[in-house]
């Protein structure tokens, strides 16, 4: 088996004022994840080694870290694709607080989601009513929006995330749009005035890294400039309906 | 209830830009909006200088020969070019109904930016 030298951003709130480095040899062949890297890493060579996973096929999104400053998913990343290098360097997930070694605080993250209320909005219909039925071109139109796992690459990769950490970012504004394109939802008035506001949909400079990293291919980026189209055509209305109102008093 | 939590805040430096090739190549992208104000000023000037009468012009003529200003009018169209094929590559992402036919819709923008400098060329000379 060859070996990887894997270089770990540690980081123990009880002792350490700042993360700071240290290296692992694990050995590696051809079916090695990052993950199972990191297994063998804290089970073998460092036990209070910090790390979150959970499903191993990047469905959970637990498993977030940064490799050679690239958001990755632990899971979907393989030690083989780095073999040219020999060395990894592994940090927590940029732009998030670091808890411990790799684990970061995705609290504001869920906040950010929890803001642009990503669930069904205004549909009166009961269980009683049946399945509420859609074709497949009304499911075509969300879809893609709606693989999001909620992994938080996409914010790693967000610098003006990084700047501006009330930017509500990349995957809840997909999550939002999500939303407005799902004919079973009437939620828009609620959704609007959160992507039209000063942390919306206008702070995004169109970098573009977010759909890059993003695991899932949901592309948040192009979801953020619909949204864009959305906010502007919500403005135009808005100033037609209160030129409407004037002429009416 | 006492907490060990002590949550690390990395900053973010002004370097950023440069840590990632993506990120450093988007700022070019960015950057290339420099040259076109240059090139919009030097238009205004010409507009001027076309107004004022014939000297004017030719002085204009003449500033536009200088090696310097033509070193510097080369790396505005190149950045101008850049900038164009960078924006006609994202341009389909603002727009759902391009899922699918991203491919159609740069080349449509491509055909019709060549087409609209062909006729002004001709309309020019």
């Amino acid at each position: 088996m060859k070996i990887m030298k894997l270089t770990i951003a540690r980081y123990n709130p009880e002792q350490d004022t700042a993360p700071h480095f240290e290296d692992f040899r694990v050995p590696y062949d051809s079916q090695t994840s990052l993950l199972s890297a990191l297994a063998f890493t804290k089970d073998t060579l460092s036990p209070d080694l910090s790390f979150r996973s959970s499903c191993r096929m990047a469905i959970c999104g637990s498993c977030g870290l940064t490799v050679d400053g690239i958001p990755k998913l632990a899971c979907k990343t393989f030690l083989r694709d780095y073999a040219h290098n020999g060395k990894m360097t592994l940090e927590a997930l940029g732009n998030f607080p670091v808890e411990r070694d790799l684990v970061v605080d995705l609290t504001h993250f869920l906040e950010c989601i929890e803001a642009l209320k990503p669930y069904i909005i205004g549909n009166e219909r009961k269980p009683a009513d049946g399945p509420n039925t859609q074709t497949p071109e009304q499911m075509e139109k969300y879809h893609q929006f709606a693989n999001c796992i909620n992994c938080g690459l996409c914010y790693a990769a967000c610098p003006q995330f990084g700047l501006n950490p009330e930017f509500k970012g990349p995957a809840a504004i997909a999550l939002a749009y999500r939303y407005l394109l799902d004919n079973r939802d009437n939620g828009k008035k609620e959704r609007m005035p959160v992507l039209n506001g000063a942390d919306g949909v206008w702070n995004c400079t169109f970098v573009g890294f977010c759909s890059d990293v993003c695991p899932k291919h949901v592309d948040p980026a192009a979801a953020i400039q619909q949204c864009k189209v959305e906010s502007a055509l919500d403005f135009t209305r808005s100033v037609v309906t209160c030129q409407k109102e004037k002429e009416v008093r | 209830m006492s907490t060990n939590r002590k949550p690390y805040i990395r900053e973010m430096h002004s370097n950023w830009w440069r840590k990632q090739p993506f990120y450093s190549f988007y700022m070019l992208r960015e950057l290339t909006a420099i040259p076109a104000v240059w090139f919009s000023i030097l238009l205004i000037y010409g507009l001027s200088a076309l107004k004022k009468g014939p000297a004017d012009w030719i002085a204009f003529v003449d500033f536009l020969s200088n090696p310097i200003v033509l070193i510097i009018n080369l790396v505005a169209f190149m950045a101008a070019f850049l900038h164009t094929k960078t924006w006609f590559e994202l341009a389909p992402k603002a727009s759902r109904r391009a899922k699918g036919k991203e491919c159609c819709l740069t080349i449509a923008l491509w055909v019709v930016t060549v087409i609209v400098t062909l006729v002004l060329l001709f309309l020019a000379f």
